[in-house]
């Protein structure tokens, strides 16, 4: 899976925590950031992108699922 | 002097035991249970004993009557009167659930029905003081509300008002009018257990109300019983808390007859644990469908007031506190839906019993397991009362096994290893609870099975002692025999380490025990020597769970207090690892016991039979397989031999198994030991 | 079994981690202080491998199984798993960071044998009161977080077993009854020192390499298991949607949606189409949404499937951030997990009404009717506060009716019986009764709820604060099958001297009948608390006769609703 992990840097001020693109949990330390159909997206692990892939953009597209 | 009788009335069989105090003999029974008329099981026992009636002293009965009378709802219809608005308590109960994802449970039925529940107009607040006074005219109408159900049932009354555990005046004069009119029987929430939380109050009074016209037959039955067998002394009853009463006395109290029938494996445990010499033990009474687990602390059994017949359920008496486990000989081995192979709760019980017994039981039990091991001998079970068919066992096991994809005797081997790590596990838990290391306890292998798994239980939790008592099939009869009269009184009280004076204290302690003297005379049937004791159940303030602390007797001074504070504070610590200094502490209950003195029992006669006779068969272990191993009887065992592992005593109604690493102490006083061999 | 341990050892190991989970439970309960903790047992412990994935839990309190889970994953891999020293614990209470809700406050000491990292233990456990805007720390009409209570990100609060008193100082600064706090933390991390030490007795026993192994094939056996009750479910979309009567701060209906997906043996529970993040406190954080997607698979399949991080594996959640099942910094949430979190529950579950039709259940009441009160005590002069909830009545199912007044799914708390509570607060009960007809209708009958009344006690006033939900029409437990919806929760006041009860609104004219803080009641004062029933399962008119004729006997029916519903001609 083509993709990159991307640390998360805060500063001590910065108190809220980052929440994957797909699936909205929490992504405490590290995303991975991968490209969907051309678009850069945030997730927690590789694995999400296969959710992103399979389920979510054909539901967006709103495509019949086989 | 005379002798002492024992009787234990179980599922399946009915066992005596009794004793001859002057030529100190021992005499044993054992006849089949007959669940419709449970009298005329007692009489059988006392006939197959052949005891001289006429030296008959004492006949002590522990009883299933009562618990069974609640699990097939077979008691009188109750009508409970509460203070109004509370109607409805005993079916909202605590709103709790017993499993956190399971649709299917359903909360405990009442023993009472809805319209029987009946309000009246009084009420007192958290300090005893009277807010509603309870009016004649209300007595009046709640009259005719019990009146109007009178139709020929079987009626009894139980009242519970709120915070009548302050002051019972309320709930005492609703029992005066309505026994006058009435003549029903009336049981009061703040005698039978007085205790504050009004569901388990309430439910406690039911219970007792619900079984009271029940137990007045049985021990009408039971007087007529002994009087037909010549007998002379009036019967008693063994109690929840593991004492005795005279049952005309007990048959008042209903609901403290609840575990009438397994509070003699707890008493027996811990006379025998003493007899082995320590005061620490683990009673691990187990038989065909289950395995009782209770605690010895001190030389006797832990006690509690949370007994519950089923989750949700509680019986606030004090009771010895055992916990029950679906692990016995008939523990069905079945493979779960994830194909975990798993062991009970489900048991073939004694009908049709294991594969073994021919007699129909197509599920592979632990019994079953145990055959195939060698573990039991097939011809002499039961002392050759049963013969076992291995065959059967080896089909049921071979069975199992084709679902596992294994082969018999490792399926056998790990249903051994399987009941014997549950069992293992509850106790730790039993042991947490307490904040106890089981690891300095011994334990007491009791029941036709438990001897047979205590050394590899024990193993498990790093346990090295095993105490194995004469005739271990009987030690709950043993139990009725040997236990005290016992009163347990409490007083639930609302105090601080702040507020709390020595002179109030006193005073109340000095009530709670002149009137638990009193209760003790009339159950003991006169004047008795007799040993008080004084505790209080303290906690921090704020937390819900208490740590008991003994105090002494007699008038407290107030530099009396901080010592007591001090030793509650290092007995937290000691369970806990930490103490809360500064943070009020709450007195919650003053609990005040009086037993009547220890009676020294002759000790049971060991070894005397024919000499051992060179008898080995393979049987099977873990990490050595099956192994060739001498095969010994118990009667044949010379006192103070010590022999190594492996070995397999038979006996009557038990089979001891000895782990090879494990050796066989012969010990005085009829208690054989099993000892973990060091290294 | 695919793996290398024998499946007896595996059971074996499986039972010792959930013995030491438990015994740390037991632990907690007894010396803990806040009655929601001790008594409610709303609090869970779990064993972690130094990976983060939980091997064992014994959870007491259902709303935290998810919480639980991710807790302990997200603070190791945010501090970093080389930051743990044997002896310190690690304290949080940070909604966004997989909690709960704010009062929830979780500690995890790592576990060290031979000098190596084994793993974690933790629990979380609900502190009673812990600041912010309302005593009881249940701000039902909060727009921030900082109004909730005060927020702890993940610090060390002992270091190498030595107190960091300078964070407990600041801790008790910040809550209305810190020497309950004082004693539940300590509580909480006494418990720890009990389990770390099991932890290593298993080690002894077993060796370090033969429970790593086991708790990896465990995992893969929850998982299997898991997957294979999935398959059991047909295949297929399965949506839901329900309401909320408010948030507490606007007076507007909130809109949830869920869609779960059965493909094989993996579900998707997709809860894209819920209404935007709420301005009050009803939005679920991440925690709770999972949790209560988790709560209803757990009710739908075997129970005894052991719980650690393979179960989960099957299951996909989308809870997109920023919306009521997601709130985002700074959102409020804490009536997320006690109001939300069940009725999350029940979409789910009625989502799959269709393909599990034997074991769904109606709708249950779904509120904890969350009532909070506190003030100076007449008789001590002491500050109090209080946490009370109650049970409502559960959903009926194809084969029985569903219990009278039960707790909600997501808790497993007891009430508090009424002379522990006049013992302790000054507010007296009036009555406390089951609601005849509360039960929705149906071939089975919903449970009924209850009713409470409480007066204020002479010369005190008590400060009281509610977060309900299900008090207007149209917002009932729904029920399944042609089942009829369960009777409505009520929070209503009658002040001294008036004739009947009042809404809140009407009598102190706040924005939500059922979510307010901060009211003033007085001596003689009065407030009646219903619970709400569940809902019916299939056509009343098919129930059975006998049925019908012993709740009419018992009452927990009228003769006229058993005519008028049920067709029930009385002999």
């Amino acid at each position: 899976m083509s993709g990159r992990w991307l640390p998360i840097t805060t500063q001590v001020w910065e108190t809220a925590v980052t929440p994957c693109d797909c699936c909205g949990q929490v992504v405490p330390k590290r995303l991975w950031v991968a490209e969907v159909e051309g678009e850069e997206h945030r997730f927690c692990s590789p694995a999400c992108v296969e959710l992103y892939r399979d389920y979510v953009l054909p539901k967006l597209k709103g495509e019949p699922r086989t | 002097m005379g002798i002492r009788v024992g009787i234990d009335t179980g599922g399946t069989f009915t066992d005596l035991v009794a004793v001859d105090e002057e030529a100190g003999r021992w005499h044993v029974a054992k006849v089949p249970s007959n669940p419709k008329d449970p009298v005329s099981a007692v009489a059988a026992a006392l006939e197959a004993a052949g005891l001289d009636p006429e030296r008959i002293s004492i006949v002590v009965v522990g009883t299933t009557i009562g618990i069974n009378a609640v699990l097939t709802r077979t008691g009188a219809r109750v009508l409970y009167l509460t203070t109004k608005g509370f109607e409805d308590v005993p079916f909202i109960q605590r709103i709790s659930r017993k499993y956190h994802y399971d649709f299917r449970w359903r909360k405990p039925t009442p023993l009472v029905h809805r319209p029987d529940c009946i309000g009246v107009d009084e009420r007192l607040d958290e300090e005893g003081r009277e807010l509603v006074p309870l009016a004649t005219r209300e007595l009046e109408r709640v009259l005719e509300s019990v009146e109007s159900r009178a139709d020929g049932d079987r009626l009894a009354i139980a009242v519970c008002f709120l915070f009548s555990y302050l002051d019972p005046e309320h709930e005492l004069a609703t029992r005066t009018f309505l026994e006058e009119r009435t003549g029903l029987p009336v049981s009061l929430s703040h005698e039978v257990a007085p205790i504050w939380r009004e569901y388990e109050r309430g439910t406690t009074a039911i219970v007792d109300a619900y079984l009271k016209p029940l137990l007045d037959e049985y021990v009408s039955g039971l007087g007529d019983a002994l009087v037909s067998q010549g007998i002379s002394s009036r019967p008693s009853l063994l109690k929840s808390n593991g004492g005795h009463a005279l049952a005309a006395e007990a048959r008042e109290r209903p609901a403290h007859l609840l575990l009438s029938g397994i509070a003699g494996g707890a008493i027996g445990g811990a006379h025998f644990a003493r007899l082995a010499g320590t005061e620490k033990g683990i009673v691990v009474d187990m038989g065909g469908t289950s395995c009782d687990v209770c605690l010895i602390v001190g030389g006797e059994p832990l006690y509690s007031s949370d007994f519950e017949i089923e989750y949700g359920f509680p019986v606030s008496v004090p009771s010895v506190s055992t916990k029950t486990i679906g692990a016995g000989g008939g523990s069905i081995g079945w493979v779960d839906s994830g194909g975990f192979l798993q062991v009970g709760p489900g048991s073939a019980g004694a009908d049709p019993g294991p594969a073994c017994y021919g007699r129909g039981g197509e599920e592979t039990t632990l019994t079953d397991a145990n055959l195939a091991l060698g573990r039991l001998n097939p011809d002499f079970f039961l002392g050759g009362r049963l013969a076992l068919d291995a065959s059967l066992s080896r089909a049921a096991l071979g069975r199992l096994a084709a679902k596992l994809g294994r082969d018999a005797v490792d399926v056998a081997a790990s249903m051994v290893r399987v009941a014997n790590e549950n069992m293992a596990n509850a106790i730790r838990i039993v042991t947490v609870e307490q904040g106890i290391d089981p690891r300095e306890f011994a334990i007491v292998a009791m029941g036709g099975a438990g001897p047979t798994h205590a050394a590899e239980i024990a193993a498990a939790i790093g346990i090295g002692r095993v105490i194995v008592p004469a005739n271990p099939g009987l030690a709950s009869a043993f139990g009725a025999l040997a236990a005290q009269v016992r009163v347990d009184a409490v007083k639930s009280v609302y105090l601080t380490d702040v507020r709390a004076t020595a002179a109030e204290v006193s005073r109340l302690f000095t009530e709670l025990e002149s009137r638990s003297v009193a209760d003790f005379e009339a159950q003991a049937g006169g004047v008795a020597s007799h040993e008080v004791r004084r505790s209080i159940a303290m906690r921090y303030q704020g937390q819900n769970y208490e740590t008991e602390v003994t105090v002494p007797g007699g008038e407290l001074a107030d530099d009396d207090l901080p010592g007591v504070y001090e030793q509650f504070a290092r007995l937290y610590e000691s369970f806990y690892g930490y103490r809360l200094d500064g943070i009020p502490i709450e007195l919650v209950r003053l609990q005040v016991v009086v037993v009547g003195e220890d009676r020294r029992l002759p000790e049971l006669v060991q070894g005397g039979g024919p000499a051992a006779r060179d008898e080995s068969r393979e049987v099977w272990f873990p990490e050595h397989g099956f192994v060739a191993t001498p095969v010994v009887r118990r009667d044949s065992l010379e006192l103070g031999s010590v022999r190594g592992g492996p070995a397999i005593v038979e006996e009557m109604d038990s089979t001891i198994v000895v782990p090879p690493a494990w050796r066989l102490e012969s010990g005085r006083r009829g208690v054989l030991e099993l000892v973990r061999e060091e290294g | 079994m695919g793996g290398g341990i024998d499946p007896v050892t595996l059971a074996i190991v499986n039972n010792a981690f959930v013995n030491i989970c438990r015994e740390m439970g037991i632990t907690m309960m007894r010396t803990a202080f806040s009655p929601i903790f001790n008594e409610g047992l709303d609090f869970s412990c779990v064993l972690f491998d130094r990976h983060g994935n939980m091997i064992g839990q014994a959870e007491f309190c259902p709303a935290q199984i998810a919480a639980s889970l991710f807790i302990v994953r997200w603070t190791v891999e945010e501090l970093g798993v080389d930051s743990f020293e044997e002896g310190d614990v690690v304290l949080h209470n940070d909604p966004y960071r997989g909690g709960a809700h704010i009062p929830e406050h979780s500690v995890i000491r790592p576990v060290f044998f031979d000098g190596e990292l084994f793993g974690f233990v933790a629990n979380v456990g609900h502190l009673a009161e812990i600041g912010g805007k309302a005593v009881g720390s249940f701000a039902a009409d909060a727009t921030e977080v900082f109004q909730e209570g005060l927020r702890i990100p993940p610090v060390k609060i002992v270091s190498r077993d030595r107190p960091n008193m300078d964070l407990w100082r600041l801790i008790m600064a910040n809550h209305r009854t810190p020497r309950n706090t004082w004693g539940d933390l300590n509580a909480q991390i006494g418990s720890l020192r009990v389990a770390e030490r099991s932890v290593q007795l298993l080690l002894e026993r077993y060796g370090r390499d033969l429970v790593e192994e086991a708790a990896e094939e465990l995992m893969d056996y929850s998982e299997r298991w898991m997957r294979t009750e999935i398959r059991a479910i047909p295949d297929g979309r399965y949506a839901f949607t329900a309401r909320m009567e408010d948030d507490g701060v606007v007076e507007r209906p909130v809109t949830f949606h869920v869609e779960v997906t059965v493909d094989g043996d993996r579900l998707i529970v997709d809860w894209t189409g819920t209404d935007p993040q709420v301005r009050g406190p009803i939005n679920a954080t991440y925690g709770v949404t999972a949790g209560a997607t988790y709560n209803a698979i757990f009710h739908l399949t075997d129970q005894s499937i052991p719980k650690n991080s393979g179960v989960y594996r099957p299951i996909s959640i989308i809870a997109p951030p920023g919306s009521a099942v997601n709130v985002v910094y700074p959102g409020p949430s804490v009536g997320g997990n006690t109001e939300t979190h069940p009725k999350l529950a029940d979409m789910v579950i009625a989502a799959l009404a269709q393909a599990l039709p034997g074991r769904v259940a109606a709708a249950e009441g779904g509120t904890a009717c969350n009532f909070l009160f506190g003030g100076f005590h007449p008789r001590t002069g002491d500050y109090y506060a209080n946490y009370h909830l109650e049970g409502g009545g559960w959903g009926a199912k194809d084969y029985d009716d569903g219990n009278d007044a039960i707790i909600v799914k997501n808790g497993n708390c007891r009430n508090t019986p009424v002379e522990i509570f006049e013992t302790r607060y000054p507010l007296r009960t009036i009555e406390y009764s089951l609601i005849p007809d509360s039960g929705g209708p149906g071939r089975m009958r919903g449970g009924l709820g209850t009713r409470r009344i409480l007066r204020v006690e002479p010369s005190t006033e008590v400060t009281v604060n509610a977060l309900f939900d299900r008090t207007k029409p149209g917002f009932g437990a729904w029920g399944l099958a042609g089942g009829g919806t369960g009777g409505r929760a009520a929070i209503m006041v009658r002040r001294k001297g008036d004739a009947e009860f009042r809404t809140f609104s009407e009598a102190f004219g706040t924005v939500s009948p059922s979510k307010f803080t901060n009211i003033l009641l007085e001596e003689g004062d009065e407030v009646l608390i219903d619970s709400p029933g569940g809902g019916g399962y299939g056509d009343p008119r098919a129930r059975d006769r006998e049925r019908v004729a012993r709740d009419v006997y018992e009452g927990f029916v009228s003769p006229e609703r058993a005519r008028d519903l049920y067709g029930w001609e009385c002999p």
